[in-house]
């Protein structure tokens, strides 16, 4: 039967979810023979956030969204491993991480009445600043804007001074100088050109969080088994397509901000990188201590990251 | 039924009371802030969070009491052309529909309360506030809402005086 | 047009609602539901889930935080002797100019948008200081209701801006540069407000009052002292935002702890006076805001209906010329801006409006300050114009005769429209100069 599908999703049209789950959407357009239409609903157009597509995807609210996991970690502690600071420095750790997790994703999502479709990631994220912030000593008491709690801890713990603000109220804070620094990906920066008031950006490789596809259950179980199939393949093509996006985006990132005068600190020293990791281990105790699975998740980790 | 109302409006009051203790405590939350960040380069880290939190209480908890003050505005087109029993149908009609609405939006915000009642749900920010408290004012402010679109159709209906008169400030 | 079937039951449905004097909040969530029931066939269960999660986000959003504080500073100034003072002070200041105190609506709301980030909080503050004064001293009231409807949408178009950053992070533009591009726009519609003002007051002497005050020398000595409280609570509140000690978002609260601490110092605040203003406060923007939580609700049901998508789709299928593209989108976004909120208008249409437009050569900058004032026209349009609602909200007019006293604004934000579209350097000069 003919499906028409909504499609929600916080993040502008431009950015690597957006286009990941475009190309999700003209995947199974194809897989499907045209049978299931989905109208993507980018930049919050229908209202919700990442942290409300849960209970909205499950409820049947809409049919499929795609949401930031960091925005669920008060639903279900697993949903923070993601976003945990330093745990998963390189490409190759984030995978390692995400086919780690991914068995409690689906069994989170199932228990309420949804479907894990397919996960990619957020570009690493680094610090923005008027000087390279690549030595314990230039951060301190830098007012960096953080995102999570996880970075509050984290960078309170290593000497600067965190400021939470909202993502609106950043530029204008940046302006008057009512702050240093943001923590944020180069991608995150760059598309709120940054560069017009930071001239350096340090890359520490600080985490990068998931964005989950999910579809609501009842709709999933109507489907027919070719059609299920459809999304699975549709699932895949995205999925490969969201984490080939990620090294090329970093590169053509660096090459704007380059070209706008930014500098780009890369290769900090792996002292300063163990100091920042000692000062994340406060926020990976506190999430351990919520998460009782915890050990058997990160020792799956491990194993599958030394291969 | 006099009894009625004047318990109904002293319960949008003391709702009207929490809402504007709710803006105060944005207010002084705001100052808090700026004076962290400004001297102290610190933050309460839960600045928008608390403040939407307020926001939402202020809005749902006063709105019993600004009905009955009539603040809360309505296309006067057919009100103003009737009076009389004519009136009184269109205003019960109004309030009928209204009640219908209210509780809709009870149970389901009812349904968001017990759940995350339920599976625990709290904030991400650092606070980790259980989002039963913020969501339970909404569903609060409701159901005094509720009641007080109940008294205003039973005035409709038997054609009693409201308590206060209607808010007349800053007429033109 | 196929997709303009559901825009045709929404329309219905709004005036059915909204025309049997229900409370408008109500009547724009009963529309939300309906459409979704009667034209998408949704059934109970979903609607409410939808409603009650659209609600919640938008009852609880950082942003909409600005609007009841203020409210709430609008209600100090009013209730104490800082609005008698600062039109006893400003009264010789415009006494030779064509409609006096009219201008203190363009004016106050030029200024205030500076400090304010909305319409809704620009017209309610500005509304609640001059309303009763402009009509106390007998001033034509379409000419004080209009222009005051009109220059309180400039709280959207003069920085610091909502709709404008809600713009920038969605188009991928410089926030700062949009701040920039609409300074001018912002000052050259005022402009032709008070040039409004001025030609009708002079066909129609008797629509300003004669002010029948001779200013003294002495008189003139007294306009520093009467303007000081606003101009200290003015003063404090911008430079709390330009010298970074608070956001846009914050100044509220700075304006409200500054207006205490004034009335505080001029020895007129009692604590009955302190809870006057601050229920007073509570009461109008319980009212504005859960109006404009109301349509939050019905702008997603819209977005399930794909009704903005689906006619931007058909206006991109026209393959129009730029000057022709202009037309037909300010036509759809006015049509819009007849029933949804100003954030909701730019987040629906934008992936579609947005390419079409770059590609017709518009720069992407000067598209938001246009986008704006699109924005800002809707805000007095009915049958959901926002300035209209707390128009009537404060003052008791209903929103159909407030809605035909700012006709006229409308159609000079058109005419500034147009010549933005002539002149595009307008909103792109100054952003190229501060920023290269
Ligand atoms: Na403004
Ligand atoms: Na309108």
């Amino acid at each position: 039967a003919q499906e028409r599908w909504d499609l929600a999703n916080e993040y502008p049209p431009n950015s690597v979810h957006a286009q990941s789950a475009d190309t999700f959407i003209k995947a199974l357009d194809a897989a499907s023979n045209g049978e299931i239409s989905v109208t993507a609903h980018h930049g919050a157009a229908l209202g919700y956030k990442s942290v409300d597509q849960f209970d909205a995807v499950g409820d049947g609210a809409v049919q499929v969204a795609s949401s930031f996991v960091g925005a669920w970690s008060g639903i279900d502690p697993v949903f923070l491993v993601s976003s945990l600071p330093f745990l998963a420095p390189t490409v190759k750790d984030t995978r390692a991480l995400y086919e780690a997790s991914k068995p409690y994703y689906e069994k989170v999502l199932a228990d309420s009445n949804q479907v894990f479709l397919f996960a990619t990631p957020w570009p690493p994220s680094g610090l923005w600043g008027n000087k390279p912030l690549d030595s314990m000593d230039a951060i301190k008491n830098v007012r960096i804007r953080t995102y999570d709690a996880n970075g509050t801890i984290t960078l309170r713990n290593a000497g600067a001074a965190p400021i939470q603000l909202s993502w609106a109220d950043t530029v204008p804070q940046l302006t008057t100088g009512g702050i240093d620094g943001v923590l944020t990906s180069a991608d995150g920066g760059a598309a709120a050109q940054l560069w017009e008031h930071q001239s350096h950006f340090t890359e520490v490789n600080y985490a990068s969080p998931l964005q989950i596809v999910h579809m609501n259950k009842d709709v999933y179980d109507g489907l027919t088994d070719a059609q299920k199939e459809a999304v699975a393949k549709a699932a895949k093509e995205a999925e490969d397509f969201g984490w080939g996006l990620l090294e090329n985006r970093v590169k053509e990132n660096y090459a704007q901000m380059k070209e706008n005068g930014m500098t780009i600190v890369t290769d900090v020293s792996p002292d300063y990188l163990a100091a920042l990791g000692k000062a994340a281990e406060e926020s990976i105790s506190d999430w351990k201590a919520k998460f009782p699975e915890s050990d058997a998740l990160l020792a799956d980790y491990d194993s599958r990251r030394k291969q | 039924m006099r009894r009625f109302q004047t318990i109904v409006f002293a319960i949008s009051r003391l709702a009207a009371a929490v809402a504007a203790l709710a803006l105060v405590l944005m207010v002084g939350h705001i100052l808090y802030e700026i004076v962290l960040r400004y001297f102290f380069a610190t933050s309460t880290f839960v600045l928008d969070e608390f403040v939407g939190y307020g926001v939402a209480a202020c809005t749902f908890m006063a709105l019993g009491y600004s009905l009955e003050h009539g603040n809360l505005i309505r296309v006067n087109l057919l009100l103003a052309r009737l009076d009389g029993v004519g009136r009184r149908v269109v205003e019960a009609g109004c309030a009928a529909l209204t009640l219908g609405l209210t509780s809709i939006f009870i149970w389901f915000f009812w349904i968001r309360v017990a759940r995350n009642v339920a599976r625990g749900t709290t904030s991400s920010s650092i606070a980790a506030v259980p989002m039963w408290i913020p969501e339970g004012f909404v569903l609060l402010g409701l159901c005094v809402f509720w009641l007080q679109v109940l008294a205003y159709l039973l005035r409709q209906i038997f054609d009693t005086p409201p308590p206060v008169e209607p808010d007349t400030t800053g007429h033109i | 047009m196929e997709a303009l079937y559901p825009a045709g039951i929404v329309g219905i449905l709004i005036f059915i609602y909204l025309g049997l004097g229900i409370w408008v909040f109500a009547g724009l969530l009963l529309v939300a539901i309906s459409s979704l029931m009667l034209v998408l066939g949704m059934n109970i269960d979903r609607i409410g889930t939808i409603a009650a999660n659209i609600a919640y986000r938008y009852a609880s959003t950082w942003e909409l935080a600005a609007i009841p504080m203020f409210i709430w500073m609008g209600e100090i100034i009013f209730r104490t002797d800082i609005s008698n003072r600062l039109f006893r002070g400003l009264a010789p200041v415009v006494e030779h100019l064509p409609g006096r105190l009219l201008h203190t609506n363009v004016l106050g709301c030029t200024l205030f948008a500076a400090v304010s980030g909305s319409s809704a909080a620009t017209a309610a503050t500005v509304g609640k200081i001059t309303t009763t004064e402009l009509e106390q001293r007998g001033y034509n009231r379409s000419l004080a209701l209009g222009s005051l409807a009109g220059a309180g949408s400039l709280g959207l178009l003069i920085p610091p801006s909502i709709v404008m950053i809600v713009y920038g992070i969605l188009a991928e533009v410089s926030i700062s540069r949009l701040f920039a591009a609409g300074i001018l726009p912002g000052l050259l519609i005022a402009f032709l407000y008070s040039s409004y003002i001025v030609i009708r007051c002079l066909a129609n002497p008797g629509f300003a009052p004669p002010s029948g005050v001779r200013t003294t020398f002495r008189g003139y000595l007294h306009i520093g002292l009467d303007l000081a409280p606003i101009l200290i609570l003015m003063a404090i509140v911008l430079g709390a935002i330009y010298s970074g000690i608070a956001t846009p978002s914050e100044a509220a609260a700075v304006g409200v702890a500054t207006a205490l601490v004034l009335t505080i110092v001029m020895r007129q605040l009692t604590f009955k006076l302190f809870l006057e203003t601050l229920m007073g406060a509570v009461r109008t923007s319980c009212m504005v805001s859960i109006i404009l939580i109301a349509a939050a609700v019905l702008s997603t049901a819209m977005g399930y209906l794909h009704l903005p998508a689906n006619v931007a789709n058909a206006i991109a299928a026209l393959n129009l010329s730029p000057y022709g593209l202009l037309i037909v989108l300010s036509i759809f976004y006015i049509v819009l801006g007849l029933f949804l909120d100003g954030v909701s208008i730019v987040v629906m249409s934008l992936p579609i409006t947005l390419p079409l437009a770059v590609q017709a050569g518009f720069d992407p900058i000067w598209f938001g300050v246009y986008l704006v004032i699109m924005v800002e026209m809707g805000q007095i349009t009915p049958p959901v114009g926002f300035n209209l609602f707390v128009l009537q909200g404060m003052t008791g007019v209903p929103i159909g005769k407030i809605a035909w006293y700012s006709l006229p604004f409308f159609f000079l934000m058109a005419l500034g429209t147009v010549i933005l579209a002539v002149f595009p350097d307008i909103a792109l000069w100054l952003p190229r100069v501060l920023y290269g």
